[in-house]
């Protein structure tokens, strides 16, 4: 029998890992509408070399004694039409490869597993895939690609990193947060909204601010509108993904992110955009400051490298892990921007919009990014009547009369 | 694409409904970004868990009306809940066969000794338990050497299994349960050489296994 490469999973991985049999666990996905209808043969051999690769992102992901693991697969999984709902349970038993691909009309579906990455991980992936597509489907040649090396992108940079603990304590008072009818299971509804770029950069610089605080700071508008006087005294806090790899030099296509947030507490009179963004921008700049964010980051690695919780049975740390993150975990809401995507020249040409969006597990979730002028801000939700993306799309469409929504209609 | 004149925008969804505010769109579409996904429900579980629960309850109900005690309806309770066990465990691990086998061959040995503490039925543990113990064992040793599935990757839950079969019949004998003890000397026998076995012939495969299993 041949011996299968094997990966520790990195420090995000676990909890995902851990918490991988709740409702709703947490998948992103990545699409790309060509310019025509996808051809599947050609989008499996583009799969094959994409692959070869991210070797460890064909991965399933298998029960030690102490921790979970990573285990490489041989196969690739199938490639079907589109038949799930979006962001669809990808684990389901230790057989199960971590991502999944599918396509509709000339839409390429890119699903994945947190376990296995995080967003801005899987863009390289995604980005790979697309373009080995393009050079199949459309015959091009000389496509540039990612030049790291396996080596590098199955790096765990969480564990590169990783200083002595420092510890972090941030006082807060209670945290504002949704309560409402929820879509059933798996039934999250997903919303595109397609904005002009250059509007809303331009907006945003007219407050000197960044297109994830503006945004950020209409969202938090969105909420307080929303807030009953007896929860103003809460704060409202937007979860904030940041993505390490700006920080630290790192090419890893594993998790490596951290978590930071806005807080937002309503002080008694009319709460304008101005006044909101204002706010905003000085927490941004205070909380994305590199000593900052390696303190949370060693707040996430000391649990892993903690030498009694290494030796804790992994049921153990299972239970353990599913009951603290239930209250600790969630703010009011998240918003995550992962940047600009693009390809290579040759590549643009086929690809009209592309879309990131992630599950939505409790309540509601945002995530950004631009391809070329096309803002693409995703929600899912799992709301049933949810007036906060109500407020949040209206106000934004008031920037772009040109502005449409996508959406998977549930 | 639709319009949704409340919200004074273009929506490409297969649904009739505006997502952000709920009002009837108008116009028309053929080609929808998004499909239409058929809902699937779980419902084999839910309707297993119904049949089965309805069984209980007549059974129970019945019992009562009856005899005005519970007597022969907690067989039926315990025959229903190891009836769902076994068909839940049959769904969950139909790709991995060693896992399925070495489960029923415990809850088998389990159920026979709840039989054995209520009747000293002493067949039981002379016979009956080591019979199943080695049969368990040949199979999985059969399982591990020879057919090398590809789903068997674990060889380690083989051996754990083959220790705790040998200890069975083993501790049945220690604690005096047993009468006639040549099939259990047969079947602890047995199980170390297996054991033993395995650790020679699959040394590499048996190290690279408990290094992913016990990755610290
Ligand atoms: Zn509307």
């Amino acid at each position: 029998m041949k011996n299968t490469e094997w990966y520790k999973l990195d420090n995000m991985g676990v909890y995902y890992a851990s918490t991988k049999d709740r409702k709703n666990p947490t998948v992103f996905r990545f699409t790309a509408t060509m310019k025509d209808d996808v051809d599947v043969v050609n989008l499996r051999v583009a799969l094959e070399d994409t692959m070869e690769v991210y070797p460890n992102f064909n991965v399933t992901l298998k029960k030690g004694l102490f921790w979970y693991y990573l285990e490489e697969e041989h196969h690739l999984p199938d490639i079907k039409e589109e038949n799930k709902a979006v962001c669809a349970r990808v684990y389901k038993s230790e057989y199960d490869i971590l991502y999944r691909v599918s396509y509709y009309k000339k839409r390429i579906n890119f699903e994945v597993s947190h376990i296995v990455s995080d967003g801005r991980g899987t863009i390289e992936v995604f980005k790979t895939l697309i373009a080995n597509y393009v050079k199949y489907q459309y015959k091009v040649k000389n496509i540039k690609l990612s030049n790291s090396t396996i080596e590098e992108h199955s790096e765990d940079s969480f564990d590169k990193y990783y200083e002595k603990y420092k510890k972090d304590r941030s006082k807060e008072g209670k945290i504002f947060r949704l309560k409402n009818k929820l879509l059933p299971f798996e039934d999250a509804k997903f919303i595109e909204l397609h904005l002009n770029c250059k509007k809303v950069l331009d907006k945003a610089h007219e407050y000197n601010s960044t297109i994830t605080a503006y945004l950020g700071a209409v969202l938090i508008q969105s909420i307080l509108k929303e807030m009953k006087q007896l929860d103003k005294g809460k704060y409202i806090r937007v979860d904030l993904p940041v993505d390490l790899r700006s920080y630290f030099r790192s090419e890893s296509s594993r998790n490596f992110f951290g978590l930071t947030y806005l807080s937002y507490k309503f002080n008694g009179e009319v709460d304008d955009i101005d006044k909101i963004i204002k706010v905003v921008n000085d927490e941004m700049t205070e909380k994305i400051k590199k000593e900052n964010i390696s303190k949370r980051v060693n707040k996430m690695v000391s649990f892993q490298k903690n030498f009694a919780v290494r030796a804790i049975p992994i049921f153990i740390k299972d239970m353990f892990l599913n009951t603290i993150t239930e209250f600790v975990d969630n703010g009011t809401t998240s918003l995550s921007n992962v940047g600009k995507i693009s390809f290579s020249k040759e590549v643009d040409e086929y690809v009209e919009t592309v879309a990131a969006m992630i599950s939505p597990e409790k309540n509601f979730k945002i995530t950004i990014c631009t391809y070329g002028n096309d803002l693409v801000i995703c929600i899912s939700d799992k709301f049933r009547r949810n007036n906060i993306v109500k407020n949040y799309v209206r106000s934004l469409i008031e920037l772009d009369k040109d502005a449409f929504i996508i959406s998977n209609g549930v | 694409m639709k319009t949704c004149n409340n919200c004074n925008i273009n929506i490409d969804t297969p649904s009739v409904k505006c997502p952000i505010c709920g009002s009837i769109l108008v116009g028309k579409d053929k080609d929808t970004t998004y499909p239409r996904v058929k809902k699937k429900y779980t419902t084999f579980n839910r309707i297993l868990m119904f049949i089965l629960s309805v069984i209980m309850i007549i059974n129970v109900y019945l019992d009562l009306q009856l005899t005005n005690h519970i007597t022969w309806s907690k067989y039926v309770v315990f025959g229903c809940a190891v009836f769902y066990i076994i068909v839940r465990s049959i769904i969950r691990s139909h790709r991995n066969p060693m896992s399925l086998l070495t489960g029923y061959a415990f809850l088998l040995v389990v159920l026979l000794l709840i039989f054995f503490w209520l009747t000293k039925f002493y067949v039981i543990t002379n016979f009956i338990i080591p019979i199943l113990c080695l049969t368990e064992l040949i199979i999985s040793v059969f399982y591990a050497l020879v057919v090398k599935n590809k789903y068997i990757k674990k060889y380690l839950s083989v051996i754990v299994t083959n220790m705790l079969v040998s200890f069975i019949p083993f501790g049945l004998m220690i604690f005096k349960l047993t009468t006639f003890n040549v099939l259990v000397n047969i079947s602890y026998v047995l199980s170390i050489i297996s054991f033993v076995g395995l650790i020679i012939f699959d040394y590499d495969d048996l190290k690279d296994e408990l290094s992913k299993i016990f990755n610290y």
